[in-house]
């Protein structure tokens, strides 16, 4: 009956993401039609973008599995961590709007007239987003598969298709579908802590529920920092891998260039972390419940936990609602994903290259060609992914920081030069490269690749210019 | 969208992608169904066939005497029981399922109640164990979400969406795909219908299907447009500079809509509130010749005269055409031209008038005083033979002055100053204004004009004598001058009785005068000075409220 259920809700969602997605087609005649949405994004769809965007199927199925498995104080290597990149976001919002550009990597051609900067981001990007587009794919496949009870191909093929589409129709489709996809997370996460509760037989059942933790305590259990507190190094790098990730994050960047006003970006970010807090606060409920309904599941996986509560442990016809859920929060992360991949592999690397300049239409149509190839490469990695692509995920972000942190917001509030931007960029890639190859691999989620990078790369960009030499803009 | 080429090739195409994938699906499921059904129903049929074998040995086991009644019948009953849901109606009529006895009443299936709906399907098997006289009854229930179909067919329900959705999103690119350019020609075309800048059309220039030759030849028909549009703006230019370059007013009369103007028109009725009134009321009769009129109205007391034309165009009478041209300095110059030769004519015909009265006249004077000194009048005769002389030197003045006019006066053009020759001439003539109670005034104004001296004070004495003459009850006499570069204009204002038009026509003429005392001859002689001194003299009068002479010379002498 389940898998009926499921098939019934997934219908119903391909035909609302079918008729949302085709509107994009009609709007994109010219580049900032399709990459940035016009820069016309008012309020809502901009909030709706970018809180469908933050939260992919990692966070929604890894997170409950993860405070499931470690209890509250995970949230500081998590939920707090990207939080905090937040506080970059408003930073940037205010500066990066008044450039008049298409991409990212278009900033850094413009701020520091390096064509070479804008290429090698544009190629960071490709790459990094390739890989976690790959990453999307594969955990989605994997839930689905399970759920559906359909073979993981087939699973897998399923958001192919549904990513294609959405990124088919650039950003006015991606932000079109993304307002339904932030209401199904939104009322998904609601819903889902509202069941769990429910199924625990309401919220006194909770409280008296925490005794039954298995062989951890309560205390041990919900206490903000685990016994003997947080290593400092593990916070350090979660901060430095996930909060730098996020504050130098294009999706966001392409979020803050695609408001219709700088006023609009500002107060979607202001907006957006309440409801990003609603979203991990249901969250973390779900996870909380879980383990009071079965305290004693075993997983190899945590990601596989909150499947397993949904089909197993809840018995109502609402569950559909949760699986959809997933299922939005991953073709939501992943058709942004896909989209800057793509805008980065033609506007910023083979443009620039070709030193042909080309009618708007024409690079559209060539970024959907791409988008395509991305996509049918990304797919044919997550049928067989290489052994290690999993890991290797967990340092995308920590990537992202250390190549574009210091270019983006030094450029936005100090005057230092091109060369000190490649000089950051290039160095601190370079010493993530030996970071990971020389840090052993156990130790590495305390120690991670991006704390000495992020700090070769700090020094490389304020070594002649910039601070030392007191040249911070007058803001 | 709603009427767009897009959907109307969306629609049909999702219809005839869809519609095979939901019909495989269905009869996938149908046919799943049935065969389930079916299946379900022989396993069924063939577990009661097999329990009536069963029953049937016993029965012959029984009559054979190896079984007793009672134990065959409990052997057969228990081999009921084991199957679930299946009933036995014994002898007796007693209804028992899973060893228990069975209200019968309240089986629907058995009351013949329980209906099959669209989702659920009920169906009793039934089969009578003949030699028991019992009866067997299986009630089957079949449905489509229910028992194995759904794991059965969960892969044909899969598949079905699957390629429903990318049969879907194919046919939304592909309608996409071939709906743009016709989007684009429609795009261009209102541009194009607009008016404005037209951008390029987004077809590639190498497509060879109908949408390329639509292309194709829609650009070549913008570019013969847009060349056809310059060199049709070179035209309108062209004509416009034309007819905003020309003196004469045109108008462009259209029924049921506003006229158009040229510059010139909109100029000449923007200084004349008259003409504009007249052009504006004006309606023009229904012909193809053209007409021709004289307007002639005062403007700041001025009489101004313009020829105006008119004539219907295109031969439907619903648009003429009207011109209108100010030819007041032509008009004038006419009238000018036509006085001088009057003048000249009368000024002939005097001359022999006179030269014929002179000779007789001076006979009769040297007679009259060879008749007082050779005969002894009275004093009453001399007094009349006295008037006599008098009134032949009367006469011989006029004979006199009538051959001064008629004859030519040469001018010796000098520079003048205009302030003294009037200053001298308000000495001479201050006694006579008082006696007159008239107010002479002199606005100064340091101008020098390019006339013979003798010439301008016998102009000015003229016309202060004629002012002062209008003015039988006092009043004020200005005398003023002003010019431009070239020429300088004497004012000679007075604030008495006036002239009508009539009379300002006639002013010039000899021997026209209003007054009994005058000789007709005084502006005469001024306009003939005036002209002879390179001059233009002019007059703008109010009835009841004053007169005011122009004398325009020239400057400098080079200009005479």
């Amino acid at each position: 009956m389940d898998e009926l259920l499921y098939l019934g809700v997934f219908l119903l969602y391909t035909i609302v993401i079918l008729i949302l997605g085709k509107h994009g087609f009609d709007k994109t005649d010219e580049l900032k039609g399709y990459f940035l949405a016009g820069r016309n994004l008012s309020l809502f769809p901009s909030i709706a973008s970018f809180c469908a965007t933050w939260f992919s199927a990692a966070s929604l199925l890894g997170l409950p599995g993860l405070i499931y498995e470690g209890g509250v104080s995970v949230l500081w290597t998590t939920a707090i961590a990207w939080l905090l990149g937040i506080v970059g976001l408003f930073f940037l919002s205010s500066k990066l709007y008044t450039y008049n550009v298409v991409t990212v990597p278009e900033f850094f051609l413009i701020r520091y007239q390096s064509k070479l900067l804008q290429v090698w981001i544009g190629i960071v990007l490709s790459i990094s987003y390739l890989l976690y587009v790959v990453i999307q794919i594969r955990g989605f496949g994997i839930v689905v598969s399970e759920m559906l009870e359909v073979p993981y191909m087939v699973s897998v093929f399923l958001i192919y298709i549904f990513v294609l589409y959405t990124t088919f129709g650039g950003l006015h489709s991606v932000a079109r579908t993304d307002i339904f996809h932030f209401c199904l997370i939104v009322f998904g996460t609601i819903l889902g802590a509202i069941l769990v509760v429910n199924e625990i037989g309401g919220v006194s059942r909770v409280v008296t529920g925490f005794a039954s933790f298995g062989d951890r305590g309560a205390d041990a259990y919900l206490a903000l920092f685990p016994e003997g507190g947080l290593p400092f190094w593990t916070l350090l790098s979660a901060f430095f891998s996930l909060g730098l990730g996020v504050a130098a994050n294009p999706q966001y960047a392409v979020r803050i260039l695609s408001s219709r006003s700088k006023h609009v970006a500002l107060k979607m970010i202001f907006l957006s972390t309440f409801f990003l807090v609603l979203i991990y606060f249901s969250i973390f409920v779900i996870g909380i419940g879980s383990r009071i309904l079965d305290p004693d599941l075993q997983f190899t996986n945590t990601d596989e936990i909150y499947p397993y509560i949904i089909t197993y442990l809840l018995q109502t016809p609402w569950k559909g609602i949760l699986l959809i859920s997933v299922v939005a929060a991953a073709i939501s992360t992943a058709n942004s994903q896909l989209l800057i991949m793509a805008s980065s592999f033609v506007y910023d690397i083979t443009l620039p290259i070709r030193k042909q300049k080309s009618h708007d239409s024409k690079i559209i149509s060539w970024t959907r060609w791409v988008i395509f190839v991305f996509a049918t490469l990304a797919l044919l990695i997550a049928f067989t992914p290489p052994k290690g692509i999993v890991q290797f995920s967990g340092h995308v972000w920590g990537i992202i920081a250390v190549s574009l942190f210091f270019p983006l917001y030094g450029g936005l509030y100090t005057k230092a030069s091109r060369k000190n931007a490649l000089l950051s960029t290039f160095g601190g890639c370079l010493a993530y490269v030996l970071a990971f190859l020389l840090i052993p691999k156990e130790i590495q989620p305390a120690y991670h690749p991006v704390l000495p990078s992020i700090v070769v790369a700090g020094f490389l960009f304020f070594l002649k210019g910039g601070r030392f030499n007191a040249s911070f803009y007058r803001t | 969208m709603r009427h767009s080429i897009e959907r109307k090739i969306l629609v049909p195409f999702l219809i005839i992608v869809l519609l095979p994938s939901f019909i495989i699906g269905a009869v996938s499921m149908w046919s799943s169904y049935q065969s389930d059904k079916q299946f379900k129903q022989a396993t069924a049929s063939e577990h009661l066939k097999s329990l009536d074998r069963y029953a049937e040995n016993l029965a012959n086991r029984v009559q054979n005497g190896t079984m007793s009644e009672g134990d065959a019948k409990a052997l057969i009953k228990m081999m009921i029981y084991e199957t679930n849901g299946l009933y036995v109606e014994d002898e007796k009529g007693e209804l028992t399922s899973d060893g228990e006895v069975t209200n019968s009443a309240e089986l629907d299936w058995y009351n013949g109640e329980a209906e099959s709906s669209w989702f659920v399907e009920r169906k009793v098997l039934i089969e009578q164990l003949e030699d028991w006289n019992w009866t067997l009854y299986s009630p089957i229930e079949f449905s489509f979400y229910s028992g194995s179909l759904p794991d059965i067919q969960k892969y044909t329900l899969l598949i079905s969406i699957f390629t429903g959705i990318i049969a879907v999103q194919f046919t939304i690119i592909l309608s996409y795909n071939l709906s743009k350019p016709i989007k684009n020609l429609a795009d261009f075309c209102k541009q194009i219908a607009l008016g404005g800048q037209v951008k390029d059309l987004d077809i590639k220039e190498t497509r060879k299907d109908e949408i390329g030759v639509l292309s194709t030849s829609l650009k070549e028909m913008v570019q013969t447009l847009d060349e056809r549009n310059i060199q049709i703006d070179k035209i309108k230019q062209l004509n416009e500079t034309i007819l905003n370059s020309v003196h004469v007013g045109m108008v462009l009369i259209t029924k049921g809509s506003e006229s158009v103007y040229n510059k010139a028109a909109h100029k000449m009725m923007n200084n004349d509130a008259i003409l504009e009134r007249r052009v504006k009321q004006f309606t023009i009769h229904e012909t193809s010749k053209r007409e021709e009129e004289i307007w002639d109205h005062k403007v700041n007391e001025e009489k101004v005269y313009y020829a105006v034309n008119y004539m219907v165009i295109g031969g439907s009478g619903k648009r003429s055409i009207m011109t209108f041209e100010d030819i007041t300095h032509r008009r004038k110059l006419e009238l000018r031209v036509e006085r001088m030769s009057r003048l000249a004519s009368l000024g002939e015909m005097a001359s022999g008038i006179a030269h014929e009265i002179r000779n007789p006249l001076a006979g009769i004077k040297a007679t009259t005083e060879l008749l007082i000194r050779r005969l002894e009048l009275s004093d009453d005769q001399l007094t009349l033979t006295e008037n006599m002389l008098l009134d032949i030197d009367r006469l011989n003045k006029i004979i006199t002055n009538t051959l001064q006019f008629s004859s030519p006066m040469n001018a010796a053009p000098t520079v003048v100053r205009v302030d003294d020759v009037v200053r001298s001439l308000f000495v001479v003539m201050e006694r006579i204004a008082n006696e007159k109670n008239v107010r002479l005034h002199q606005v100064e104004s340091n101008a020098e004009l390019m006339v013979d001296r003798d010439h301008l004070r016998q102009i000015l004495l003229n016309l202060m004598i004629n002012g002062m003459s209008a003015m039988p009850e006092g009043g004020d006499l200005t005398i003023d001058c002003h010019g431009s570069e070239n020429d300088r204009t004497i004012t000679i204002t007075d604030t008495g009785i006036g002239m009508s038009d009539d009379v300002i026509e006639k002013i010039f003429d000899p021997f026209y005068t209003t007054r009994a005392e005058g000789t007709g001859l005084g502006l005469s002689i001024v306009h003939q000075l005036v002209v002879q001194n390179n001059g233009e003299i002019d007059v703008r009068s109010t009835p009841g409220k004053g007169t005011t002479f122009y004398l325009t010379f020239p400057s400098r002498e080079e200009e005479i």
